[in-house]
């Protein structure tokens, strides 16, 4: 059995936070890739 | 005196000289909070009265506070690089004291300034960073601005933010705990595994305890102890996309604060008392009137409204353009005050404080918040007691010269107090078949205690009750 004498309490906000984190900077990509395709769609398009 | 919660922070400190507000600051953060004083987003944030105003104080001023005994003393051991004068906050209050309606609002304050600081960030995110002018609230501690650093997503007071605003009206909405319960024994707020141990397994899984409460307590019951390496600050090389992390941050935060909002109509013993007290149509139009009179003739600065209610006399005394401190036990009671102090646009600073058990002095050797009493002692100059004074006599069993004694150490002129008698139906509702132990109380007695320290300058007696309201006049006041 193991005894943790002291485990610092509410850092799993923290480690919440750094999870949620990472996942927006996916998101983040992902948005720019969109926006990156629309400026490209509507540049083609206006071409046309 | 050397200001209460001011010594947390090793950057400066506060303290009250002589009326005014001054803040002591080191060296090491003197030129930032400069910078910060002097940026677009704190101009517009003071203009706003969303931030306390602050100036730094000029050589000349500074020579001459340098020559006081009590200033030196207050400093001594410090590095005071420079001095700043912050204006005066009437009265100050603690979370403790507030309903969850004003700290819902401070937590709004903050994370506005969190987001809209430009340059500059929140280093801290807790209550006690705010006071409130009226029911307006005002972010008072500018020590806790920081520059933010490039590419840094993370927003390191998230956690505190979560537990001393979130959590808390959390715990507020869906267990009925008081904010009195939580923070006169949690400075810091709640702790997310403290939330989880009331939590039943449904509610764990469901939004937003799921990510406030059970999601943050598995990960650090489950995971790697933490190094001190998860606090260190790692920025990102792309600064849009930090920014971009901590906008949808801060977003998230505003989305759950919205939704603890507490809501308008809340029902509690006393917040119907509007609508179902003793009095008539007639009668209560005639108590409106005394009292109306007697703040015309009184004129006062500052009143203090004991037993408030949902706040009905302390608009009238706001309105005649008195400051106003109301207080109530009931937290749902006080929640309307503010309410309508807010939607009036009211001078009223609504409390939840129990008359009978003021909040004491709390904190660090009992000095870091004073007590009730000790900020409420000569700070006003009228004091309303209205259908409160036999709630003291018969449900808290204080004696009559006690009551009169306390309203005289609270006003520092008028009175207006109303006179229960014992055969009123409220009173013998409130005795409980205790009847008997008031026998002697009558107008006579109310009035021999009321002369130890007041002058009774008129009364009226309301047909076909057993109620009398006073007007009293203290008799050693300024004059």
């Amino acid at each position: 059995m193991t005894f943790l004498a002291y485990i610092d309490p509410g850092s799993g906000l923290l480690v919440w936070q750094l999870v949620v984190a990472a996942f927006v900077g996916c998101m983040f990509y992902i948005k720019k890739t969109r926006d990156f395709l629309g400026k490209l769609g509507r540049k083609i398009f206006r071409r046309d | 005196m050397a200001l209460a919660a001011s010594f947390r922070d090793p950057a400066g400190f506060c303290f009250a000289l002589d009326g005014r507000i001054l803040r002591v600051v080191g060296s090491a953060s003197a030129a930032e909070l400069e910078a910060f004083l002097g940026s677009s987003a704190a101009a517009e944030l003071t203009s706003r009265h969303q931030l306390i105003d602050t100036r730094k104080l000029d050589a000349a001023e500074l020579i001459q506070l340098r020559g006081q005994a009590e200033f030196q003393e207050l400093t001594a051991g410090a590095d005071p690089a420079a001095v700043f004068e912050h204006d005066r906050v009437v009265f100050p209050s603690y979370p403790y004291e507030w309903p969850p309606e004003m700290l819902h609002a401070a937590g709004m304050l903050t994370l506005d300034l969190a987001q809209v600081s430009g340059e500059f960030g929140l280093k801290d995110a807790t209550p006690g960073n705010v006071l409130f002018r009226g029911a307006e609230p005002v972010f008072v501690d500018v020590l806790s601005f920081e520059r933010r650093v490039a590419g840094d997503a993370v927003w390191k007071p998230c956690a505190q933010f979560v537990r001393t605003f979130l959590l808390p009206l959390l715990a507020a909405h869906h267990w009925g705990l008081r904010l009195a319960d939580i923070f006169t024994t949690h400075r810091d707020g709640l702790e997310p595994e403290e939330v989880y141990r009331l939590c039943g397994p449904v509610k764990k899984i469901l939004p937003p305890l799921l990510t406030l409460v059970s999601l943050p307590v598995w990960l650090a019951r489950n995971g790697q102890r933490p190094g001190a390496s998860l606090y260190q600050t790692a920025p990102l090389a792309d600064a849009e996309k930090a920014r971009f992390i901590l906008q949808s941050l801060f977003n998230r935060l505003r989305r759950t604060l919205v939704r603890l909002e507490p809501p308008a109509q809340k029902n509690s013993v006393w917040s119907d008392y509007m609508r179902t007290h003793s009095y008539t149509e007639g009668t209560f139009a005639k108590k409106q009137e005394f009292v109306r009179a007697a703040l015309q003739e009184i004129q006062p600065a500052r009143v203090l409204d004991m037993g408030a209610n949902t706040g009905h006399f302390s608009a009238l005394a706001a309105e005649a353009g008195a400051q106003v401190v109301a207080i109530d036990s009931d937290a749902a009671c006080v929640g309307a005050i503010w309410r309508l102090a807010r939607d009036r646009k009211l001078n009223i600073l609504p409390l939840v404080v129990d008359i009978a058990r003021p909040s004491a002095s709390l904190g660090w050797r009992n000095r870091e918040c004073p007590g009730f009493l000790s900020r409420a002692t000569g700070a006003f100059d009228a004091v309303f007691m209205l259908a409160v004074l036999h709630h003291l006599l018969v449900a808290e069993r204080v004696p009559l010269n006690e009551v009169m004694e306390l309203a005289a150490e609270l006003t520092t002129d008028a009175l207006i107090i109303e006179f229960v008698a014992p055969e009123d139906e409220m009173f013998r509702r409130l005795t409980r078949g205790r009847d008997h132990l008031f026998t002697g109380l009558n107008r006579t007695v109310f009035e021999t205690a009321c002369h130890r320290r007041f002058e009774i300058q008129r009364s009226i007696h309301f047909a076909d009750t057993h109620r009398w309201l006073y007007l009293l006049r203290k008799k050693e006041r300024a004059r």
